[in-house]
């Protein structure tokens, strides 16, 4: 194999660095209306009138539209209850209610501030434990807020509780946070005859075409969705973004029409990390070992579903950890409030599961005066036994053995400790958290087509979110597997008319699904390839091979068949061109697409009610260590050092894998420490930009993250064993950074963000405990 | 809006745009001259994507008024990305795997190019370079290895009398 576990440049990395790459921002059409969003500055809110007069007289306006001008279809991936504009209710601050298209964006903005909107107010809730009870207002009329409830049990709770030693119960709180990818969302729409194409700043152009095709009763082939360069997504820019506004406005008025989110608009009504309560009880017995474990759980879905009733499944599933439980109740409900809607970021509902997960460990330690790691150890879930939702483990479950490096390595932490200068009061502490994960394993597609040159394209639809899996990992293994230079593959993707249906950059899938398409479809061609061949060499396919851009028998095949050096070299080796060509002669062009869904695996032993998440794909492994300096006084707490080992299978892309971890951690730091999304009284987003809203600057990132892979388990059905990577990293520093806390100080707060305000007053608290103790 | 010429040099090209008053640096680069290395990422100089170089000194395009650059020469990633020294940020940055989805990486090279510009003859220190980039927020590296590239990169500038 060419570069495949080792070193890979990134294709694309050039042209991304000089500028010289289009993102959808940098589109510009020729004769495209520029357009704004009229947005309610109320959470919950009847429209009583909508006045467009003034702003369609202004200067430069070409087209204004209310909810009663376009169609009345509803959207929405899971649940379709949402409108293009609304029309009878506003459910949060910033629900568009009106759109305004002009020759400028100046002139657009001018026009918005003219639209008069009358709205009657409503009774509103932000509260998520308010509005998942039964006397809530109700944010989308005359039902209860709960979207959507899913319930997974297995064997008999009530007696292992009855009979437990010790119970033990755990609640925590999370809050919102925002992906902050830097490109802001874009869609640019352009009617086309037949149809509508769109430029957008998508993870998932697919699902994007399919939901516009329903809007607006288009042939879903009609419509065609462009991805250009994507400057990050992290499950922000899965959803149709302002994709339905946009194609509106371009149907009314038969012209390319643009829209740019401004990133306070962002900040306020894109699709946050929700914020949720996870609460656990677990029955335990003298030794450590669980006996059953119940889970309740809270999902703010905001003001419209989104993907939250998936993410509710995914939550459900993550309520035991990687332990093995014999007997449980775990419930989720997502829940509507008056808020901005929330829905996918990397790794949706990790951070808070594991959070919960092993803080609840660490409680049950405290609570049997046993240490948390002997309590890990006892209940790991292991090869043989089945998952959360009967979901059978049939490998080695490595998670014991990444814990253990990370044990390793946080003791050499403490011993080689720098000393500090006196002025440095700060305490150290060291904590560590386990997980795992599940790679997803939705459709996917590849297509590859060899040239008469012997050189090939790769076409596919999955995007390149920033990770190099689509524009170098993929070509990597087509160029391995066809016996040729990376720079002989040309790559088509990103667009639903370059290939086709592929699910996305999501769930850490692509280089597993769409990996698999790829090596589905290179294979089939090179069968197609050396069945030719075998007829110009007069020899078995199976005696065939492909390298360095020729197709030839195999050593062995040469030596049985006497063939060697002195003989003319056409009669053993062909160049791949001419194979290809002689192929396309005889046969027809040498051309395949792959196809490939995971498969689904049995389940077994639980009872399933709505669970619309229930299998790991395959199963990833876990353990991030941290080293934490406290000041008690400021409740500041800094990242010093950090160690994340991860069981993932086979690493293609060494370099590329470290980069995913690293990167994710220190938006987990972020999460864990600096990053809260906050709301006012009314529900108005109090830090909409991001100098209130503190992402880690690189001045704030640890000094040193080791990065560790442990290769022993790979997959059974990724390509070349590889599993999924991209989310892990992000759902296990709040959990690890908490445990380093509790080091310190005995105890931790259950509720996130880590702020110096929270942390100073626990600290405080626990102080004033310890005196009175 | 009123329109008034605004004459300056753009990566060492005369130019000379008739703009009004309240059009931005950013939009002038990005629109008028298409120049589009330069990224709109926040609008309220926090994020650092727009940064470009006015007389040497980094700042957020998208923060000035074009109309207040008369006579200044200012430098995009465009120009930057074809100097020796450019280019030796460029390469170090592709080679520590610092360009993830590459949104924010030319403000990123554009900030080092006058860190290293600004400080000729030396190896800046993880805490100058930590300093000078405090400004351009990255989403996907998690930062380590942008600071592995500019101090690679300095290192080479360094050697090969480049800047």
């Amino acid at each position: 194999m060419n570069g495949i576990g080792s070193k890979m440049i990134r294709r694309d990395a050039r042209v991304r660095a000089t500028g010289e790459v289009k993102y959808t921002e940098d589109f510009v059409i020729p004769g495209m209306l520029h357009a704004v969003l009229v947005r309610s500055p109320l959470a919950s809110a009847r429209i009583v009138k909508i006045d467009t007069t003034a702003a369609k007289e202004s200067d430069g306006v070409v087209c204004v539209l209310t909810g009663i001008d376009i169609t009345d279809r509803c959207y929405g991936s899971y649940l379709k209850d949402q409108q293009i504009l609304a029309s009878d209710v506003v459910r949060f601050v910033g629900d568009p209610v009106a759109m305004i298209a002009a020759t400028s964006l100046a002139a657009a903005k001018i026009a918005a501030a003219l639209v008069q909107v009358e709205l009657d107010p409503l009774p509103r809730v932000f509260d998520l434990v308010e509005a998942s009870s039964k006397d809530s207002p109700s944010v989308h009329g005359n039902k209860d807020n709960i979207i959507d409830t899913v319930e997974i049990s297995r064997g008999d709770v009530k007696t292992a509780f009855a009979g437990a030693h010790a119970v033990v119960t755990t609640a925590v709180e999370t809050h919102r946070v925002y992906q902050g990818y830097l490109e802001p969302r874009v869609a640019i729409a352009m009617p086309k005859t037949p149809g509508l194409s769109i430029i957008l700043t998508t993870q998932q152009p697919y699902g994007v075409r399919l939901e516009i095709a329903q809007l607006f009763d288009i042939p879903i082939g009609d419509v065609e969705v462009l991805a250009p360069a994507l400057g990050g997504g992290f499950g922000g820019k899965l959803h149709l973004g302002l994709a339905p506004q946009v194609a509106a406005m371009a149907l009314a008025t038969g012209s390319p029409v643009r829209i740019v989110c401004e990133r306070s608009e962002d900040f306020s009504t894109a699709n946050p990390r929700e914020n949720s309560i996870v609460e656990l009880s677990s029955a335990v017995d003298t030794g450590g070992n669980i006996l059953a474990r119940t889970c309740n759980i809270l999902l703010d879905a905001g003001a419209y579903a989104y993907d939250t009733p998936i993410l509710n499944s995914m939550a459900a599933f993550y309520g035991t950890g990687p332990y093995g439980i014999d007997s449980i109740n775990i419930k989720a409900h997502a829940v509507y409030s008056n808020t901005c809607p929330t829905g996918s970021f990397r790794g949706p509902t990790g951070p808070q599961m594991v959070f919960a997960v092993e803080t609840h460990i660490d409680e049950i330690a405290k609570k049997l005066n046993m240490d948390s790691t002997e309590v890990r150890r006892r209940n790991f879930i292991r090869k043989g036994e089945r998952g959360p939702t009967g979901d059978l483990m049939p490998n080695e479950t490595t998670v014991e053995k990444c814990m253990d490096a990370v044990l390793e390595r946080l003791d050499t932490f403490r011993a080689d400790a720098p000393a500090r200068s006196s002025s440095d009061k700060r305490l150290r502490g060291y904590g560590y958290a386990c997980a795992w994960w599940s790679t997803l394993g939705t459709p996917s597609s590849a297509s590859i087509e060899m040239h008469e040159d012997g050189s090939a394209t790769l076409s596919t639809g999955g995007t390149e979110i920033g990770t190099g899996t689509i524009s170098t990992t993929l070509p990597e293994i087509v160029a391995s597997e066809l016996g040729i230079s990376l720079d002989r593959i040309a790559l088509r993707s990103g667009s639903t008319r370059d290939a086709p249906f592929e699910s996305g950059s999501r769930g850490s899938r692509t280089l597993y699904a769409t990996g698999n398409a790829a090596l589905i479809a290179v294979r089939e061609v090179v069968a197609q390839i050396k069945a030719e061949a075998s007829l110009l060499l007069n020899a078995s396919p199976e005696d065939i091979v492909l390298r360095n851009a020729r197709v030839e028998l195999s050593g062995l095949a040469r030596q049985s068949t006497g063939a060697n050096e002195s003989a003319d070299r056409s009669t053993f080796s062909l160049p791949l061109a001419e194979v290809v060509v002689s192929a396309k002669m005889r046969s027809g062009p040498v051309v395949a697409t792959g196809r490939y869904r995971a498969p689904l695996t049995k389940l077994q032993g639980s009872t399933l009610d709505n669970a619309r998440f229930a299998r790991l794909g395959d199963a990833t492994f876990h353990c991030h260590g941290v080293e934490i300096a406290l000041d008690e006084q400021t409740g500041v707490v800094e990242v010093l050092r950090y160690i994340a080992v991860h069981e993932v299978g086979k690493i293609l892309n060494p370099v590329g894998a470290r980069s995913q971890v690293e990167g994710g951690i220190v938006q987990g730091i972020g999460y864990a420490l600096t990053e809260n999304l906050q709301i006012d009284e009314n529900g108005v987003v109090l830090n909409d930009n991001f100098h209130d809203y503190r992402m880690l600057t690189i001045a704030d990132t640890p000094q040193s993250i080791e990065t560790v892979f442990i290769e022993s388990h790979e997959s059974a059905t990724g390509p070349f064993g590889a599993k999924g990577l991209g989310e892990p990293p992000i759902i296990l520093p709040a959990a690890a950074i908490g445990s380093a806390i509790r080091e310190i100080l005995g105890s931790q707060p259950m509720k996130l963000p880590f702020d110096p305000a929270s942390i100073a007053d626990f600290a405080e608290a626990s102080r004033k405990r310890g005196l009175q103790g | 809006m009123k329109e008034s010429k605004v004459e300056f040099t753009v990566n060492g090209e005369a130019r000379c745009l008739g703009v009004a008053q309240d059009v931005l640096l950013l939009d002038l680069i990005r629109g008028n001259l298409d120049l589009t290395g330069t990224k709109l990422g926040c609008g309220t100089g926090d994020c650092g994507a727009c940064t470009v170089l006015i007389d040497g000194r980094p700042v957020n395009a998208c923060l000035v008024y074009g109309a207040e650059c008369e006579g200044s020469e200012i430098e995009t990633i465009e120009g930057i990305s074809q100097s020796r020294a450019g280019i030796a940020i460029v390469d170090e940055m592709i080679g520590a795997d610092a360009v993830q989805c590459g949104f924010c990486t030319p403000g990123v090279i554009v900030t080092a190019y006058a860190l290293l510009k600004l400080n000729p003859g030396q190896v800046p220190d993880d805490s100058q370079i930590k300093k000078a980039l405090a400004g351009n927020l990255c989403r996907c590296t998690g930062y380590l290895p942008i600071i592995n590239a500019v101090r690679s990169a300095a290192a080479k500038i360094l050697e090969d009398d480049v800047i």
